[in-house]
């Protein structure tokens, strides 16, 4: 290209993106950010369950329907099945059972309330991040328990005037059919996994690989598996809850054992286990 | 630990930086990736890890570099993930061409040409002609060699001729 046409380019590319601007709220992203940091594991809490994308030209496959009728199913049937499976119930709670880092994450996909455990027993780091409105101001209230510590820190942060601010992300679900619309993937086998049976659908780039495990009925994903190029696995269990009150309740109620210690930040690394 | 008053500054810089920067950010995910809601979440995510490692962005020679290397590394990861794109064809969020002028044209077409290109060769486009920056601020950022940069701009611009070509000659 001559200097005349890098011209030309420079000012296509300003015309494409003219008039679009970041809108996110400086306030709700530092809240995110806060959070995030505190955490220490966000990196795989941001990355949500991976993405399942479909082709259509998936393997076929048989499987037996409802009423043992068989069908036929291709990855584009699959593909369709699942986005409807999520999109027509975003009024529950995503359930993230990260197998690999020994943590689980809730997501209420209404409020974006988070509650997250990492480790077992005398070890393990329990949290609670939520939103409430106090008055007229939005509020995000933050409590961490620390069981090997026995320490706890709780953060309340005035977010504003209710409206101003918020805690909106994209939902599992968003994301997950935002994969589902590009890909190459197909199904690669059936099988059963903790009481479901499953449709196995996998792909493969630039020596990553990417599966995920689907229920043949209600057609939500249940496992996902990620290969790095150097064999490093990260394995994932999905369930996508009734949003009960009980476990609303157990979402966003902190729950301090008597007699831990309150500190500015309990610790939340390195405890899992 | 950080003080009260440190924690008070990094949030308000923090802030500062979502609201000078966000948008130069979201226009180059959105030509890297080529789906504004995307690069949204790609942002949203670049920032938040951003603010993890704040002080290591204040300490860079040059803060937004370092950031935007978080971004493209955000993009590359998201790639590998297989959170891609939108395929080319399926583009919905622009409006439809009804007075099809030459210069939209060609600028529906420069789009679709990036999105053809290895993510390397897009980031170079994005950052040396949308973003303006030399061969070696483009190379901080990618991490590459000023050499490879060349290289690497010298082929996508190739390849977006070429594709144009190939374009005209089906036309």
């Amino acid at each position: 290209m001559s200097t005349h046409d890098e011209i030309q380019l420079s000012d296509d590319l300003r015309h494409l993106v003219a008039g679009h601007s970041f809108q996110a709220d400086p306030d709700a992203l530092l809240l995110r950010a806060q959070r995030a940091r505190r955490r220490n594991i966000a990196t795989k809490g941001a990355a949500g369950i991976g993405v399942l994308a479909v082709a259509a030209t998936g393997t076929a496959i048989g499987l037996n329907g409802v009423g043992g009728t068989p069908q036929v199913q291709d990855a584009a049937y699959v593909a369709q099945h699942v986005a409807a499976a999520l999109g027509s119930d975003a009024n529950n709670i995503y359930r993230e059972t990260d197998l690999t880092a020994g943590t689980v994450t809730y997501q209420d996909q209404t409020t974006f309330n988070q509650y997250f455990v990492a480790g077992t027993g005398d070890t393990r780091v329990v949290a609670w991040d939520t939103f409430v409105t106090v008055g007229n101001d939005a509020h995000s209230q933050d409590t961490t328990v620390n069981f090997k510590d026995h320490t706890y820190s709780t953060d309340d942060q005035d977010l504003g005037p209710v409206g101003s601010s918020s805690a909106k992300g994209s939902t599992i679900a968003e994301r997950v059919e935002q994969g589902i619309k590009s890909g190459q993937d197909k199904i690669v086998g059936t099988g059963e996994y903790q009481g479901h049976q499953v449709i196995k659908l996998a792909s493969t780039s630039d020596g990553f690989n990417f599966e995920m495990w689907v229920d043949s009925t209600t057609y939500q994903p249940v496992h996902s598996i990620s290969t790095e190029p150097d064999g490093t696995k990260d394995v994932t269990d999905l369930a996508f809850l009734p949003r009960t009150p009980d476990l609303v309740h157990t979402m966003t109620t902190p729950q301090v054992p008597a007699g831990f210690t309150k500190v500015d930040q309990a610790s939340n690394v390195g405890h899992g286990g | 630990m950080q003080t009260p008053n440190a924690e008070t500054g990094r949030d308000a810089e923090f802030r500062e930086f979502v609201r000078n920067r966000g948008t130069p950010l979201h226009q180059s995910a959105y030509l890297l990736c080529g789906d504004w809601h995307l690069a949204d979440d790609v942002v949203q995510d670049t920032l938040i890890k951003a603010f993890e490692h704040w002080k290591r962005v204040q300490a860079a020679d040059n803060p937004e570099a370092y950031v935007r290397r978080i971004l493209i590394n955000e993009v590359r990861g998201r790639w590998r993930r297989r959170e891609r794109s939108v395929p080319v064809a399926e583009f919905t969020d622009e409006p439809s061409v009804s007075d099809a002028t030459d210069d939209i044209l060609r600028r529906d077409g420069l789009r679709k040409a990036l999105l053809t290109l290895p993510l390397r060769q897009r980031a170079t486009v994005v950052l040396r002609y949308l973003e303006g920056l030399s061969e070696r601020e483009t190379a901080a950022a990618l991490g590459c060699s000023v050499g490879t940069v060349k290289s690497q701009s010298s082929r996508a611009l190739a390849n977006l001729k070429s594709f144009f070509t190939r374009k005209e000659s089906i036309l």
